[in-house]
């Protein structure tokens, strides 16, 4: 699956790994050699649970990680063509907030308190744009326009903490899409907010990225965002993609143990009517700095055997499945 | 039949800058003995407004509670405790963090006098154990803890004087899915063998769906729609609810107008005049800027609150 796309990649990743200094000596890998990759128009989700190391793949991505603790090791990283990883910082800061940029979980603390939405808007333009400050003006309001801000020129003048949540969200939107950018990361852009309006944000993301072609990494641990937004997903687990498909094929056939127990996890019916039982996933995802040697969904999983003690296994393709996935176990036919 | 829970005209409030916001504006729900109320609506309605003027963390300007048809006196929370107790949301905020996991079960015991010292740790092991807490955890701190562990102890801890009811204020939103499941399992096995009943509050009406028996949305302080949980689920006639519904997917849902809603929650200081939901509503007439909608019964106990819901229910329930 990768090898015919790689050409058509517009974010193409390979063996990233992010390490966490514990101690002078000690450093865990909190992210574990990860690959995948974003077509041009494509979404593509990344899921899991909280320290799956999801929103750490896209610092490491964006180069926003702490460099005094946190290093990053990857084979490639190539955006658009071009590797980022060989990249200095200077030229990185290039490249960010341009070709690609991020959307953050809660637009509060990523808003400057202190500005108003024009000021930062205009900012944004005139960083990556060479563009007078009228014109930047103009451009800022076509942006809140474009993220469907109602009475948008009124906004211009306002600060992020008299706007409501669905609001800075779309602020924070239109900012990312100041430098015009081919790549969108979205870490959990809808979490903090409430369904009616998490709906509606879902809906503008997938209505712009028809429009203008944008691929987006989008991150998140809901699996109705991810059915509603992406095209591929990627199941992250304790820093390790676990399995990855289309959406329709890992949701309705997962193959890894873990997938189908996150999904079969969810509520589902009424307990009330027919008494069932939601189907539990024991114990706890572990910190990295205690990942078993092998698989490490193994002490959790209803499947393992002593061959998943040994050593990781790795995303493998087999045939008749329909996604990739890294069990040595996995389920191979389950009913829909 | 006496319920186990009944709230009346219900009104509560807080004193803001800019005036008084009435939160909850006039509720009456009931909930029966062994049974869950589901409570949903969008941050801001309203919900945890309720459970805390229920619960008696604040006092509630107007209305009556009572619980087994005993009237309940609303400034003094202490004589209620024992009937009625909360599990609050964010686990870690909730459990003082210098006692340790045994401390903070047996606190409400020793608070209450009640049992002798002996019978106390006893009971607050088993109790701990029923939760899912192993012994080895007892002399833990909170922070020692994970989510789901924590959360078993909240609900321990609620659980310790034996009250028949428990206010669930968002048990589960914190929590990841897989462990998700480990406490909604626990919540509906415990009350089946303690007989409990729920007030359960969340936004996530998959899991509402779940726990509940009956379901009541709530919109800027008030309850738009109301009844059994799959009445509700499969035909749901309110514009609100509708749209709700249309969040999760939901494709059981009966044959009826499609509502998207593109606003956000009006400012609970000064609510639109009529029914509050008329300026997100797309199906909005004249009407509803003038008169407050009243509940009205719609068969099988589901109530709806909405001028036009007549206009649609026949085709909503005969799809469902």
């Amino acid at each position: 699956m990768q090898e015919q796309e790689q050409g058509a990649a517009l974010l193409d990743v390979r063996k990233l790994s992010v390490l966490i200094k514990q101690s002078s000596r000690q450093k865990v890998r909190a992210v574990d050699a990860v690959s995948f990759s974003v077509g041009v128009g494509e979404t593509l989700a990344l899921v899991g649970e909280s320290g799956a190391g999801k929103s750490l793949t896209a610092m490491a991505i964006m180069r926003l990680h702490k460099a005094q603790s946190m290093g990053v090791e990857a084979d490639s990283i190539r955006l658009d063509g071009q590797e980022l990883s060989t990249l200095s910082d200077r030229e990185i800061r290039k490249i960010r907030g341009s070709t690609m940029a991020m959307i953050f979980q809660d637009p509060l603390s990523s808003l400057n308190p202190v500005l108003t939405v024009e000021r930062q808007l205009v900012e944004a333009i005139r960083l990556h744009n060479d563009m007078s400050a009228a014109a930047a003006r103009q451009r800022a309001l076509e942006l809140l326009d474009m993220v469907r801000i109602p009475a948008a020129k009124s906004r211009l003048g306002e600060y992020s903490h008299r706007l409501s949540g669905g609001m800075r969200q779309r602020v924070m939107i239109a900012m990312a899409l100041a430098g015009n950018p081919k790549l969108i990361l979205a870490d959990e852009p809808t979490t903090a907010l409430d369904v009616t309006i998490s709906a509606q944000i879902l809906d503008l993301l997938r209505e712009l990225q028809t429009e203008l072609g944008v691929g987006m990494l989008f991150i998140t641990h809901d699996l109705h965002a991810v059915r509603s937004i992406a095209h591929r997903v990627a199941v992250m687990y304790s820093g390790r993609i676990v399995e990855t498909g289309n959406v329709e094929d890992v949701f309705s056939r997962p193959h890894h143990p873990y997938t189908e127990g996150l999904l079969a996890a969810r509520p589902h019916g009424s307990f009330s009517l027919d008494g069932h039982k939601l189907r539990e996933i024991p114990g706890t995802v572990p910190s990295p700095a205690d990942r078993p040697a092998g698989c490490a969904f193994g002490p959790r999983c209803n499947r393992s055997q002593p061959d998943c003690e040994s050593q990781p296994p790795s995303l493998r393709n087999e045939t008749g499945a329909r996604t990739s996935f890294a069990c040595y176990h996995p389920l191979k036919e389950v009913p829909a | 039949m006496t319920k186990r829970l009944e709230i009346t005209d219900l009104v509560a409030g807080h004193k803001t800058r800019r005036g008084v916001v009435q939160a909850v504006a006039g509720v009456n729900l009931e909930i029966a003995a062994g049974e869950t109320l589901g409570l949903v609506g969008e941050s801001g309605c309203g919900k945890s407004s309720l459970a805390r003027a229920v619960i008696g963390l604040n006092t509630p300007t107007s209305g009556a509670l009572s619980i087994n048809g005993d009237p309940m006196d609303m400034r003094r929370r202490g004589n209620h405790a024992r009937d009625i107790q909360m599990v609050f949301q964010d686990p870690y905020g909730s459990l003082n963090p210098r006692l340790t996991v045994q401390q903070l079960v047996e606190e409400p015991l020793t608070v209450h006098r009640t049992r002798s010292k002996a019978e106390r740790k006893t009971f607050v092991k088993a109790l701990l154990d029923r939760v899912g807490i192993p012994e080895a955890m007892h002399d833990r701190l909170p922070h020692q803890l994970s989510g789901g562990q924590r959360q078993r102890v909240g609900i321990a801890r609620a659980l310790s004087l034996e009250p028949k009811i428990l206010i669930c204020d968002e048990p589960v939103s914190a929590l990841d899915v897989s462990v998700q499941a480990q406490v909604l399992n626990l919540l509906v096995e415990l009350q089946r063998e303690q007989n409990l009943s729920y007030l359960f509050i969340s936004h996530d009406l998959e899991v509402v769906r779940y726990v509940s028996h009956w379901i009541a949305v709530m919109y800027l302080g008030r309850i738009v729609e109301i009844g059994p949980v799959e009445e509700i689920w499969s035909s749901p006639l309110h514009p609100y609810t509708r749209a709700l519904m249309q969040t999760t997917g939901n494709d059981a849902m009966g044959e009826g107008p499609e509502v998207k809603l593109n606003s956000e929650l009006p400012s609970p200081l000064s609510p639109p005049s009529g029914c509050r939901f008329r300026t997100r509503c797309p199906l909005a007439i004249e009407k509803c800027a003038q008169e407050v909608p009243d509940l009205q019964e719609n068969g099988k106990g589901h109530q709806v609150a909405c001028h036009r819901a007549k206009e649609w229910s026949a085709t909503v329930s005969a799809a469902a």
